[in-house]
């Protein structure tokens, strides 16, 4: 179907995926954040003048408001000649003296210093019932002080926004440092199709967080690709021998010259080819469990009923074989799980168990619940398993006897693990040679969901 | 009957083609889905096998056209992927049944029969089922060989009653299998061998015309020689 081709994948190369500089996360964040920042400083800056500036002609005012209180004191005290002496002194002594002005009450100038009129600030008080003293601030202190003040603040904002914005830099350099390792990982990875790269984790932040987590997941593909693999070379070796034995019963076959013989040959010939069918199904099914990939139809699953059905299934064929095969009496266990899978698993395991219990003998199936298990036995009383193949039992295409002509595949064990790993569950063994032995298939009773 | 055959594989439509004509049906053979469809609306068809992966309309996209223009010839579907969740698209997507490839041609002809036969809806209402000189009521489960009262187990009984039931077809081991266990996975023994060494010891052993007989690799009929 087309579905399936369209998971070729897609060319890697794609224009759009260059980075231009002036698009990039790092860009815009810089330029966002000086934008902030000049504003923020700009109206710092202004707010700094403004304050300065008004603490200045404030503390102006208070200056002159001294001085007229203090001359006004001295006026009061000397009178005026005396007064105007004192002024012309001061003048002399210092070169320079605020102007300052005397008035009479009918407002006629009785002496004047400098110019008044002119003058930014003045403030006047009545010293005697006849005499109004004004004096004047001659030079307005922000023209003096305002061009070093304002410079030196413009200097201060400057530094802080070069200071600002270089930090600023850095800092988004170093933290999106991961990111830049965490595409060129990506790219390499899906450049050149080596799962074994991975991004380089430097500390504990989210990024790097999110670093550890992309690892995790190609370590996760990697260990699928590789088990994927892996089933699939194992497959491709265990399908040659079935293969070459068709293929060896097929040349016979086009050799004979009767024509009952050419018929046997046809027939072995599509046994052995239904053989190599179940064998490859099998197959892919152990793989695909193994893989963690195999799907499960989850239900809930009556265990005894299951066992019924397969003691239904066997028996007939324990009866022919003479083994009494029978279900031990219990309560009721049910499991989630699927149950066209433990059906098979239970099959494969009470096939074995007739298989290899001899004439006389039994096979009995338990089932019970333990703690957090449903537990499925097969207990025999057949030839058993010497201890030193106990452990590969499990292993495909392993046959404690492999001179012995039984029919099989060697696979229906590693299919009952499968089947119980799919689950989450477990298998285990016990065995005395010559007394028999018993099989367990555990389910965890919450289902495979739960891990 | 008429059948449609959809396959793209030549040697595949080619095996099945000369198969069901020489089970006496005629067989009209489509290699593309697109004109599948056409052609499908210009006949009545008993039944159709349609795989499900052709060149042009895909067989699901040619089975929901079909069932869309309201025909309901039975459709079986013929698949090289065997996922619970392929075989339930495909009955979804309105087919009457699914058989994986490779499969066994016997299983073919049966399936198409069990359609047919299905969809005509005869033969119910029957309370003896016999075949040469053996005989079975069905409903007091008794079974007769030229007279002469024979007892079997209720599996062998059952058994009996699948290969009466379709005397002279053959029935292959899955479909036994699948008929009297409900079992659609192959056990390693083989369950049905045993049963039918059984039910011929009780049915044949005896009389010097066997019935049951065995085709290697193929499965099982009940046939006079």
């Amino acid at each position: 179907m087309s579905s399936e081709r369209s998971e070729l994948p897609a060319p890697t190369s794609q224009p759009g995926t260059r980075r231009s500089p002036f698009g990039s996360i790092a860009f815009r964040l810089n330029a966002w954040y000086a934008a902030t920042l000049l504003v923020s400083l700009t109206i710092l800056g202004a707010l700094a003048l403004y304050t300065i500036r008004r603490a200045v002609v404030r503390s102006n005012e208070v200056v002159v408001h001294e001085r007229l209180e203090r001359h006004s004191e001295v006026l009061g005290r000397v009178g005026l000649p005396k007064f105007e002496e004192a002024v012309e002194s001061a003048t002399a002594l210092e070169g320079e003296h605020d102007p300052v002005r005397v008035e009479d009450a009918a407002g006629h100038t009785l002496y004047q210093h400098g110019v008044v009129e002119d003058a930014a600030l003045r403030v006047s008080t009545t010293v005697s019932s006849d005499l109004k003293l004004e004096i004047a601030s001659a030079a307005n202190p922000w023209r003096r002080l305002g061009p070093p003040v304002m410079s030196a603040v413009l200097l201060v904002l400057i530094g802080c926004l070069l200071t600002g914005i270089t930090g600023g830099v850095i800092l988004t350099r170093r933290a999106l440092r991961p990111v830049g390792a965490l595409a060129s990982t990506a790219r390499a990875v899906i450049q050149s199709g080596d799962l074994s790269r991975r991004v380089e984790v430097r500390g504990g932040g989210e990024l790097d967080q999110l670093a550890s987590l992309v690892n995790r997941m190609l370590e996760k593909n990697q260990a699928l690709v590789r088990s994927m693999r892996e089933a699939l070379d194992n497959v491709a070796h265990d399908l040659r021998t079935p293969l070459t034995r068709l293929r060896g019963i097929a040349e016979v076959a086009l050799r004979a010259d009767d024509s009952r013989q050419t018929t046997e040959a046809l027939a072995d010939c599509i046994e052995e080819s239904d053989r190599a069918l179940i064998m490859l199904r099998t197959l892919m099914d152990i793989s695909e469990a193994e893989a963690g990939i195999m799907k499960l139809n989850v239900g809930t699953v009556e265990l005894r009923a299951v066992a019924r059905e397969t003691v239904g299934l066997y028996e007939q064929v324990a009866d022919e074989a003479g083994v009494a095969l029978s279900l031990m009496p219990g309560a009721d266990v049910s499991a989630l799980a699927d149950a066209t899978r433990i059906r098979q698993a239970l099959a494969n395991l009470v096939d074995n168990a007739v298989k290899y219990t001899p004439r006389g003998g039994r096979v009995e199936i338990d089932v019970a619940r333990q703690e957090r298990e449903a537990q499925i036995l097969v207990r025999d009383t057949g030839r058993g398993i010497p201890a030193d193949a106990l452990p590969r039992i499990w292993d495909r295409l392993f046959r404690v006897d492999p001179s012995r002509a039984e029919k099989g595949l060697g696979l229906g064990l590693s299919l009952v693990k499968a089947i119980a790993l799919a689950h989450h569950g477990r298998v285990a063994v016990e065995s005395a040679p010559g007394r028999g032995s018993s099989f367990l298939l555990a389910l965890p009773w919450e289902g495979p969901a739960a891990r | 009957m008429r059948l449609l055959l959809v396959e793209d594989d030549q040697k595949i439509g080619a095996f099945v083609e000369k198969g069901l004509r020489q089970e006496g049906h005629a067989v009209d053979w489509v290699r593309d889905g697109d004109e599948s469809v056409a052609v499908w609306q210009a006949t009545a068809y008993d039944a159709a096998i349609v795989d499900i992966m052709l060149p042009g309309l895909g067989g699901l996209d040619v089975i929901r056209a079909v069932r869309r223009k309201r025909i309901a010839t039975p459709i079986i579907i013929l698949s090289a992927r065997d996922a619970v969740a392929d075989r339930v698209e495909g009955l979804e997507s309105g087919a009457d049944d699914y058989l994986t490839k490779p499969f066994s041609f016997a299983e073919l002809v049966a399936r198409v029969n069990a359609l047919t036969r299905r969809a005509t809806a005869a033969g119910a209402g029957e309370t003896r089922l016999s075949y040469g000189g053996v005989t079975l009521d069905l409903l007091t489960r008794q079974v007769t060989r030229d007279g002469a009262s024979l007892s079997l187990q209720a599996k062998e009984l059952a058994l009996l009653e699948y290969l009466l039931r379709n005397p002279e077809r053959v029935l292959s081991k899955t479909m036994i299998l699948q008929r009297l266990w409900d079992y659609s996975f192959d056990p390693q023994t083989n369950v049905v061998d045993v049963l039918v060494c059984r039910l011929r010891n009780k049915i044949d052993r005896d009389f010097p015309d066997k019935l049951i007989q065995t085709l290697r690799g193929v499965g099982y009929v009940l046939r006079k020689k």
